[in-house]
């Protein structure tokens, strides 16, 4: 027998057993993988840490304190506005309220994110307006308002932008200001940011993902 | 012909009795009522422009509010900036989308009551002159308006 041929045929059979191994390997780590749902966001951008909110004390729609301890022990929805937008703010409190109940269809009986709705524009919206305002877009809503400073403590600590802007009617004014939307955890810390536009079945689809549904 | 253009309440033309086809016609009309404690309606619609000129439409009015004032919304950088505008242009053969979170007319300071359901009207046109009048019914907001 030639020596180099029984080598070859003998390292032959081991590169074929090699394969062989590596691809039962492959299929069995195929099988383990069949039924794994995706479990990437389809539109958050998530924080690896949450951020801590800071300590800050406004007031809710009933005229009652409302600082960071309040945002413990659920998951919150906040967004940024004034309650004289008759567009972006409106529109996005429709959709937080669509996303909100897809939520409960997918998932009766289960815990839901609060909605808050902070106020931009504390000169002209008292926790009365923000109650009325908040009204029609149904449960699980609640409104903030409050001074100045208070307000700066929370946009400033969260980079939320706004500033009295172009002039309406005889004399009215706009509010430019960020339309994202912060999800918030139980441990009272900013978890996840949705930029526009806003997409209501996405919202609903990352909100319930990090919520821990799937 | 001409008269049942008129009919129509989502879209009447002065031009109406001349017997032309009216240049201009308004689609998908809404017009969200003001929002408890806000004295702003919002109306979104879509504006046609069948003739062969350049529509440049500075008029805005409505008998059921004080004053109404065409706006753009801009969002940059996750920021909404809204802005007034003097006019809209309607290219000829084409149609301008007045919708959310772009140019909608701001209806602003109700006269009566101006809940979901009652019918305003709407006045749009150039230079003081009225091309189209649109009627319909103010519609509420919900959890069901939202894309």
């Amino acid at each position: 027998m030639n020596p180099t041929s029984s080598i070859y045929r003998s390292g032959r059979a081991g590169l074929i057993a090699s394969l062989m191994l590596a691809g039962a390997a492959i299929a069995w780590l195929a099988s383990g993988l069949v039924g794994i749902k995706p479990v990437a966001p389809l539109r958050a951008t998530v924080l690896p840490e949450g951020k801590p909110l800071p300590e800050f004390e406004l007031l809710d729609a009933e005229g009652r304190p409302f600082g960071r301890a309040a945002f413990t022990g659920r998951w919150s929805l906040m967004f940024f506005g004034f309650t004289n937008c008759p567009d972006v703010c409106p529109v996005t409190l429709g959709q937080l309220a669509m996303a909100r109940k897809r939520l409960a269809e997918d998932d009766p009986g289960a815990r839901l994110p609060e909605i808050i709705f902070i106020s931009v524009d504390p000169e002209r919206d008292t926790p009365a307006v923000v109650r009325a305002y908040l009204a029609p877009f149904g449960d699980g809503f609640n409104g903030l308002t409050g001074n100045a400073a208070e307000l700066a403590v929370l946009t400033g600590s969260l980079g939320i932008f706004h500033a009295k802007g172009a002039p309406v009617g005889d004399s009215g004014y706009s509010v430019d200001h960020t339309v994202a939307v912060l999800l918030v955890n139980p441990q009272a810390e900013l978890k996840a940011i949705f930029g526009p536009p806003h997409d209501v079945a996405a919202i609903a689809h990352d909100v319930g993902l990090l919520m821990g549904r799937e | 012909m001409a008269r049942a253009w008129c009919l129509v309440s989502a879209l009447v033309l002065a031009a109406c009795n001349g017997g032309d086809a009216p240049p201009l016609s308004a689609t998908d009309t809404r017009i969200f009522a003001p929002l408890p404690g806000s004295a702003m309606a919002v109306a979104y619609l879509t504006i046609e422009n069948r003739s062969g000129e350049v529509i440049e439409l500075d008029f805005f009015e409505s008998p059921d509010f004080e004053r109404v004032e065409l706006h753009e919304t801009e969002i940059q950088n996750d920021t909404a900036r809204m802005r007034r505008l003097a006019a809209l242009t309607v290219p000829p053969r084409d149609e301008v989308m007045l919708t959310e979170n772009g140019k909608h007319l701001m209806l602003i300071g109700p006269r009566g009551e101006a809940g979901p359901g009652r019918r305003v009207k709407l006045h749009i046109g150039k230079s003081g002159n009225v091309l189209l009048v649109i009627e319909v019914e103010l519609q509420g907001r919900d959890a069901g308006d939202s894309n």
